[in-house]
This record gives structure tokens, sequence and C-alpha cells, in this order.
């Protein structure tokens, strides 16, 4: 009876509300309900494809690709370079102060440092590399997303490190590379060849799971982005919050499908990492 | 050389933002171009600490939210999760306890919003209470799959053998066992609920206003040194934690 319940307990907390939202959004998108909704069609899912959405989808890919990426090569470079460095505890300790920071919090604090008129164009304009305002580059809410891939950068990097090191040193790729090195392996066949891969195979899961985290961002987009495009989530909140209601089954739509590319890929993920994954 | 200079510049980059939103928070004028103007005051400090300024109200709002919400979530979720460890067999169990926990919270607010609305849930305390845990749940169950192995099973056999009903083996096997995961996990679905600001503007509609949706105010309102005390408020507590003990900021959370 007990275990009756408690399954209970997970499917009524875990999945009821899952299959209750997705099941609503689905209904609503495909005008089955809600305040206009007027029969079944596939109006609004056609809709998308001509729109802002796709360009959303692909500034969103743009972010969450050059934001994870960026974060990688960061955090590689680091442990490969200075990774000595991480034994100072202090050094180590560091890695886990931008975890405390909340993402609305940052993204306060990335406008009031790389905005027109934040501390390094100040900082510029001190040491003379600027004389007014404008001739500060646009690092914030600017076309490149500059801005918000500096803030997520900075939020995961350590944390990325923080997973390398664990990594590198639970994989024991010093030995390896010691073990490489006597058998006559170069600097860069044991680095592209043996320790990069390892690495590489252990951290993709997070990769991947961070691309959508990125992906589906909203309070750093919403004070750090431009007007348009709009990253995905706060696209489909302008559309839902529009004057025009019939922007509401088009920003389900959206919903849908975003939901739909989430659930996809971690079921991806699960099926093709049946063993323990560094989640 | 050149290490120290990147380990300096790596706790530089890190301290920065820290400084400029302690310096922000006991300032009212930031003229550009200077770097620093004056004059210092306490003036933001003091209005938050008189009784009953609306950034104390909302301080004080958000931690019974966040404590509220990581109890609940921490307690379901660990017998939740033995319920999944020890009687289900497919793994696509575990997984959907990743569905509503990878999907953005603001657009999973923006999918329930209809039932919150119906039930008269949106824009009061309870709803956000509610909404967060659709995502902080799933996470404790995540976090305490693991736990539930082989060892924990036998000692639980051991004690039942012994003549211990559920509330014995709870006690005596199960709670001696998990204390520390317990804890850990209750400071990171605190802190879940601590950052969260999307899904609480868009189920709360602005009219619960905890330290996230103040500092988003005070950004709307041309308000930096609010919103930098705001943002020193929320950043007090994770950073207590790291002081305290770092694995409640961040641990390992197991798989399949």
């Amino acid at each position: 009876m007990t275990k009756k319940l408690l399954i209970a307990l997970f499917v009524i907390g875990c999945l009821v509300p899952l299959g209750l939202a997705i099941g609503y959004s689905v209904f609503y998108s495909v005008g089955l309900a809600g305040l206009l909704s007027s029969g079944f069609t596939f109006d609004h899912w056609i809709t998308l494809f001509g729109g802002e959405f796709l360009q959303s989808i692909l500034y969103s890919i743009w972010v969450a690709a050059a934001s994870t990426l960026l974060a990688m090569i960061i955090s590689l470079t680091l442990l490969f370079t200075a990774r000595k460095l991480f034994r100072s505890r202090n050094l180590y300790r560091a890695l886990f102060l931008p975890l405390t920071i909340p993402p609305i919090v940052l993204a306060f604090v990335i406008f009031q440092l790389y905005s027109g008129a934040g501390l390094f164009s100040r900082l510029a304009f001190q040491l003379g590399f600027i004389s007014e305002i404008q001739q500060f580059p646009a690092l914030v809410q600017d076309p490149y997303a500059v801005g918000i891939i500096m803030a997520h950068v900075f939020l995961v990097f350590p944390f990325f490190l923080l997973v390398l090191l664990n990594l590198y040193e639970h994989e024991k790729l010093d030995q390896i590379e010691a073990v490489a090195s006597s058998l006559g392996a170069g600097k860069r066949t044991i680095l592209f060849q043996l320790q990069l891969p390892v690495l590489l195979r252990g951290m993709f899961p997070l990769i991947a799971l961070y691309f959508i985290f990125f992906m589906g961002a909203y309070e750093i987009p919403l004070l750090l982005g431009q007007s348009s495009p709009h990253m995905i989530s706060v696209l489909i909140l302008e559309n839902l919050q529009r004057y025009n209601l019939a922007n509401i089954p088009v920003a389900h739509s959206m919903a849908v499908w975003y939901a739909a590319l989430c659930i996809g890929t971690i079921s991806w993920l699960f099926s093709r990492y049946r063993r323990k994954v560094a989640l | 050389m050149s290490k120290r200079l990147v380990a300096g510049f790596i706790l530089l980059s890190f301290i920065i933002p820290f400084g400029l939103l302690l310096y922000l928070s006991f300032s009212t004028q930031w003229h550009y171009p200077s770097i620093v103007s004056h004059p210092f005051t306490t003036e933001q400090w003091a209005w938050f600490l008189t009784a009953g300024s609306e950034l104390l109200q909302s301080a004080g709002l958000s931690v019974v939210l966040s404590l509220s919400v990581s109890l609940v979530a921490t307690t379901g979720g660990f017998f939740a999760s033995r319920a999944i460890a020890y009687y289900t067999k497919s793994r696509w169990w575990l997984v959907s306890a990743y569905f509503p926990y990878v999907i953005a919270p603001v657009v999973f607010a923006v999918m329930l919003n209809y039932y919150f609305l119906q039930l008269n849930l949106s824009g009061t305390l309870p709803g956000v209470m509610l909404a967060q845990l659709f995502i902080t749940f799933p996470y404790a169950v995540i976090f305490f799959y693991g736990f539930w192995n082989r060892k924990i099973r036998d000692l639980e056999n051991l004690v039942s053998t012994m003549g211990g009903d559920f509330k014995v083996v709870v006690e005596d096997a199960i709670l001696p066992s998990a204390k520390g995961l317990l804890a850990v996990c209750f400071f990171q679905c605190y802190l879940i609920s601590w950052f969260e600001y999307g899904l609480t503007q868009f189920i709360g509609v602005g009219k619960v206003q905890t330290l996230t949706i103040m500092v988003y105010r005070y950004v709307s309102e041309a308000n930096p040194y609010l919103a930098a005390l705001a943002g020193v408020l929320l950043v007090l507590p994770p950073l207590v934690l790291l002081f305290v003990n770092r694995k409640f900021l961040l641990q390992k959370v197991w798989s399949v």
C-alpha cells in the first residue's frame, strides 16, 4: 500500500503536472482550447515556421552553442595549462563563487559592467581609450548576444572546470600521459588522441544538458538581450503577453515545440548513455 | 609568473561582480565617467532594515517560500525516489523526472498557468509554492535516486528482520545514513527556489514579490542602487552556504 502511495506521489508531483501542461498547450495550439478556439487547426503550427519563431530558435541555438563552446574552451585551456594552480584550496574554492549568483543578479551586474555607462566603459574613458560614451562598443543588448554569452560563460565555466578537474583525476589522465609518453607518444598525440576524447566523452551529457538550459534561458536574455530576435523563452512570454489575443495559440505552439525538443534531447541522451553519466 | 597572473585574473573576475554589487548598494549616485562617485551612504541599508520596508518584507517572504518549498520537496523527493528505486523496473521512471527539470521554468509556468487560474492559485503565495515544487520535487527525486543502493537495502532488511516496522526502519536505518544528503538536497532545493525568477513572476503575476522580482522591478525603475541591495541580499545566503560547506552548492547528482 505504502509502495503504491509513494509511486502515486511521484506521479502526482512530477508526471501529472507535466502531462497537464503539455496537454493544455497542445490543445491550445491546435485550436481545441482557449478563448478564441475555433475548432481543430494546424494553422498556428504552420505560422510558426514562417515567422520569428525560426529566427528565435536559430538565435537561441547560436547563444547556447557559443556559450557552451566558449565555456568548454576556457575550462579545457585552464585544465591543461594551469591545472596545478587549482591545488590551492582557496583558488579551488573560488571556483564555487559564480554558483552563488542568481541569473537575474548576474544579468544586472553584467549590464553594470559592460554597458555604455558601465564600469569598463568608465575605465576605458579614464585610460584615454575612448573620449565619449558612444565610442564604447555595444556589449550588452547587442545583435550578437555578446552580453548574454558572457553571462552564461561566467556562470558555467567554473562549474565545467570543477567537473573536468574531477574527471581528470578520476580517469587518471596524468598516469595515462606518463605511460603514453614513455611509449614515445608526442604531446599533441597524448592531448588529442588520449586525454581530450576521454574528457569530452565524460562531459558530453553535461554539455548537452547545459545547451538545453542555455537555449531556454530567460532572466539573462530578458535584461541583456536585444529587442529582436528574442531568445525562445522571452519570445514565448512576449507572444503571450501581447495585447493581440491571437498570439496566445502561437505562444502555446512555440512552448509545445520547445518542450518536445527538451524532452526529446533528454530521452536521446539517456538512451545513448545507459551507464552512469556525469550529470 | 604567468600562472600567478592567470590565478589573479580568475580571482579578480570573480570578485569584481560582488564588489560592484556591494559598492552600488552603498551608493546613491554613480555618474559617468567617474569610477567611484562619492558619497558612500548607508541610506539604503538603513531603509532596508526599517521595520515594514518592502525589501525587508520581500526578504522575509523569500525565506519563508524557499524554506517551505525545499522542506516539502526534500521530504517528498526522498521517499518518492525510494519507491522509484525499489519498486519500479523501467529506468524511464527516473528519466521522466528530468523532463520538468529541463524545460525552462518560465515556459513550464506558461503551460501550467491555466490550471493555476482555474484553482485561483495565480498571484498567491501557495500558487507560487506549488509551481516551484513542480521543479524542485523532480530535482530531489533525481538527487536521491542513487542513495537507494544495495547497502541501504540490506540495512533496511536487517532492521525489518529484527522486528522493526517501517517507522523504525526509517528512524534507525535510513535517516542516520541519509542525514548529510538530506541537508545537501534541502539547501540545493532552497537555492533553486531562492534563485527562481521567471516562474515566480508568471504564476505570482507580480503580486508575490520575492527578492528576484524586486531586483527586476528596481532595474525597470532605473534604480540600480536598490537593485544592487536586493542583489546583495540574494547572494548572501549562498555565500554563507559556500563558507559552511561547498557541497551545499554543488553535489554531483547521481544518474542511472
